[in-house]
């Protein structure tokens, strides 16, 4: 049986195909590229305006939530973020999400109380205050910022002139740009669109043209047929994931902090996901022009809503919703958390385990939507 | 000789309409076997469900011995297949699309020599998208080959080409028949049936109206020659006249049958005078399979 042998050149037929067809050519690779060169050229390196600022309050008193107001309030250049656990907003420190985590400890509610009542400049109370240190020093403005509103705070609470301590604690953390955050979204948003275009196109266009019909009439089943194009979208990706992260790593200073085998696994399920729902567009619709319609319908929201551009967070909540039946959501956070928080597989289990999900449902239907002619 | 192909009492409908209406037939191995008639009457729906793409409503089926149910696979490794309308991946040449549909099959024959046998040598390295209309079908029959079939089924290979290419088809074709492969072919041209076939299914409307070798088809119509012209005037009393055996109007266009030529003329022409009718474009010709379909259904086989 020489299966195997037929089956590589099935294979080899299909990546020729690709590099053949310009139009593809520059969905998959170039449009990509340019996207995130202009969009690296544009959003750069840039000076912070706000700082983002993680609160852990393990005091839990009213004190402690007024503090926490403080904060948060508008007209300060803070994005709040609350941290149950100490452990969780250092490991946003280090990876660059937070420029300092503010930790409010057990018996401030207590201190503010005594201080209040009878003032007693000899007693003292500390924040803890992690901050990380990277070469754009953001980190050290922040600890200034993070003290001047804390002694504000406390100043008005206890009507003295005296501070409230601040024990700052500096942290190693990756600067952490627009461009550190854009440069996985676009290698998600690339291996989306060449899955998806890539093989609903492919089948819808060959059906039209009565070739897939043809191959129906030789002894190689669907799934041989199938699998022939799966495997070259795969290795597309493959090119696509390295052409990106080279562009990103060489021409803007993105430092890939987890492990490379790991980004591979999370490419590989993305890839999957994609290759799945172009296989299943491809089995709904009528004709290449319907296709056409219905991969953009189905791509365009995920573009602007999978957490590319903007973080999922940063939506409002009703989108927030929409966001997460999106699978380029996972597909998306799941290659951050390993790019630029150095995420391993436990960190991304649930991100891999929702693609593997949707990838199984959606391929399930697509078989069975399967038309020949 | 040894039937290869029986087919008994095949049924398919689409809806409302019965695209194949309980044909039988039965093709010897080494034959060469055609079905002609117009689009829609049957023959790709026949073509297709001997090829294990489409199942029968209704009927027996046998090709090669096979179940066509249950050994699909061994079907398709025996037959070879060029579908009405060329499918080819644009953007490979000749010798990989033989190539790459080659590596299906246990057993394939290399791309050059069928690139020899349909005359597209020089054309191996050109991507399909660039060949013309008849180099497009000369590669489909090509792969139609690439397995070494002992059936090759052919529809309506030369539908759309030119007469040379069509011509360079049929030599292709012939060529096909002297290596004694089965082969079955569809086509809406009477003189290809009548220069390929050995034997030949008159189809329309998803029945075979007669089936026998061309020449015995025509001889049925009792060597009459035909008289055709078109009649400017009434021309319902042409068929009244001396000699006049059969008629069939259409479109204006007068189709006498006789087997009395002389009488018929002369009768033809006093008739013409006498009523005042002009006649235009005529020609006397022997009858051909043409006029057998014209004789069966009333109609020509293509408007």
């Amino acid at each position: 049986m020489k299966a195997p042998i037929g089956f590589a050149k099935w294979v080899a037929a299909n990546l020729r195909m690709f590099f053949r067809d310009r139009a593809t050519l520059v969905w998959a690779i170039l449009f990509p590229i340019i996207f995130m060169g202009l969009l690296g050229l544009g959003f750069g390196r840039t000076d912070p305006v706000t700082f983002h600022v993680g609160i852990t309050d393990e005091d839990h008193t009213s004190w402690s939530a007024a503090l926490w107001t403080t904060f948060a309030n508008k007209s300060l250049p803070f994005q709040v973020a609350n941290y149950t656990e100490r452990d969780g907003g250092l490991t946003a420190v280090k990876g660059g999400t937070l420029d300092i985590l503010v930790v409010v400890p057990q018996g401030f509610g207590a201190f503010m109380d005594n201080q209040t009542s009878t003032p007693d400049k000899n007693r003292t109370f500390a924040l803890v205050a992690y901050w990380g240190i990277d070469e754009r020093g953001s980190g050290q403005v922040a600890v200034q910022t993070v003290r001047q509103v804390a002694d504000a705070f406390f100043r008005v609470a206890t009507k003295s002139a005296s501070t409230l301590a601040l024990a700052p604690e500096s942290v190693n953390a990756q600067s952490l740009d627009y461009i550190d955050f854009l440069a996985p979204g676009i290698v998600a948003m690339a291996i989306m669109q060449s899955g998806v275009y890539g093989l609903a196109l492919f089948i819808v266009s060959s059906r039209e043209k009565r070739i897939l019909k043809r191959l129906h009439a030789t002894p190689a089943g669907a799934a041989y047929i199938l699998a022939g194009r799966i495997v070259p979208a795969l290795l597309i990706s493959l090119v696509q994931l390295t052409l990106l992260l080279a562009l990103a790593v060489f021409a803007f200073g993105v430092h890939i902090v987890g492990n490379i085998a790991t980004l591979l696994v999370a490419a590989l399920f993305g890839a999957l996901v994609f290759i799945s729902l172009g296989f299943f567009v491809s089995s709904i619709s009528r004709s290449a022009d319907s296709a056409e319609n219905l991969t953009g319908l189905v791509t365009f929201p995920m573009f602007f809503l999978g957490g590319v551009f903007i973080p999922i967070e940063r939506l409002p909540s009703a989108v927030q919703t929409l966001a997460y039946i999106m699978p380029l959501t996972y597909f998306s956070d799941a290659l951050r958390k390993v790019m630029i928080h150095g995420g391993g597989l436990g960190d991304i289990a649930v991100d891999i385990g929702v693609l593997g999900a949707f990838a199984i449902v959606v391929f399930a239907l697509a078989v069975k939507l399967f038309r020949w002619e | 000789m040894a039937e290869i192909v029986t087919v008994r009492d095949l049924t398919k409908a689409y809806g409302d309409v019965r695209a194949v209406d309980g044909i039988s037939f039965s093709v010897n191995r080494g034959e060469v076997f055609g079905l002609v008639g117009p689009n829609g009457a049957g023959k790709t729906t026949t073509w297709e469900i001997l090829e294990g793409l489409r199942r029968a409503d209704r009927g027996e089926v046998n090709v090669a011995g096979l179940d066509l149910r249950k050994d699909r696979r061994k079907l398709r490794e025996l037959i070879g297949v060029q579908l009405q309308a060329t499918a080819l991946f644009e953007r490979l040449t000749a010798r990989e699309t033989l190539d790459v549909f080659g590596s299906m099959y246990p057993r394939s024959l290399p791309a050059d020599d069928l690139l020899a046998l349909v005359n597209l040598e020089e054309k191996a390295d050109d991507w399909t998208e660039k060949l013309s209309g008849g180099q497009k079908q000369r590669l489909a029959v090509a792969l139609a080959l690439v397995n070494d079939p002992e059936i090759v089924f052919l529809d309506e290979p030369t539908t759309g080409l030119d007469p040379q290419a069509r011509r360079s088809l049929w030599d292709v074709i012939e060529k096909l028949r002297d290596t004694g492969k089965t082969i079955m072919l569809t086509t809406h041209y009477m003189e290809e049936a009548e220069r390929l076939c050995q034997r030949v299914g008159v189809m329309d409307h998803g029945k075979i109206l007669a089936l026998d070798e061309p020449e015995k088809l025509i001889l049925n119509l009792e060597q009459r020659d035909a008289v055709e012209f078109a009649a400017n005037g009434d021309s319902s009393a042409f068929g009244t006249l001396a000699g006049v055996e059969e008629m069939n109007v259409e479109d204006g266009r007068v189709t006498l049958y006789t087997r009395h030529l002389e009488t018929t003329l002369a009768a033809v022409f006093a008739h013409a005078r006498e009523r005042g009718i002009s006649i235009e474009d005529f020609h006397v010709r022997n009858a051909s399979l043409e006029d057998v379909f014209l004789q069966l259904t009333g109609r020509r086989i293509r408007e």
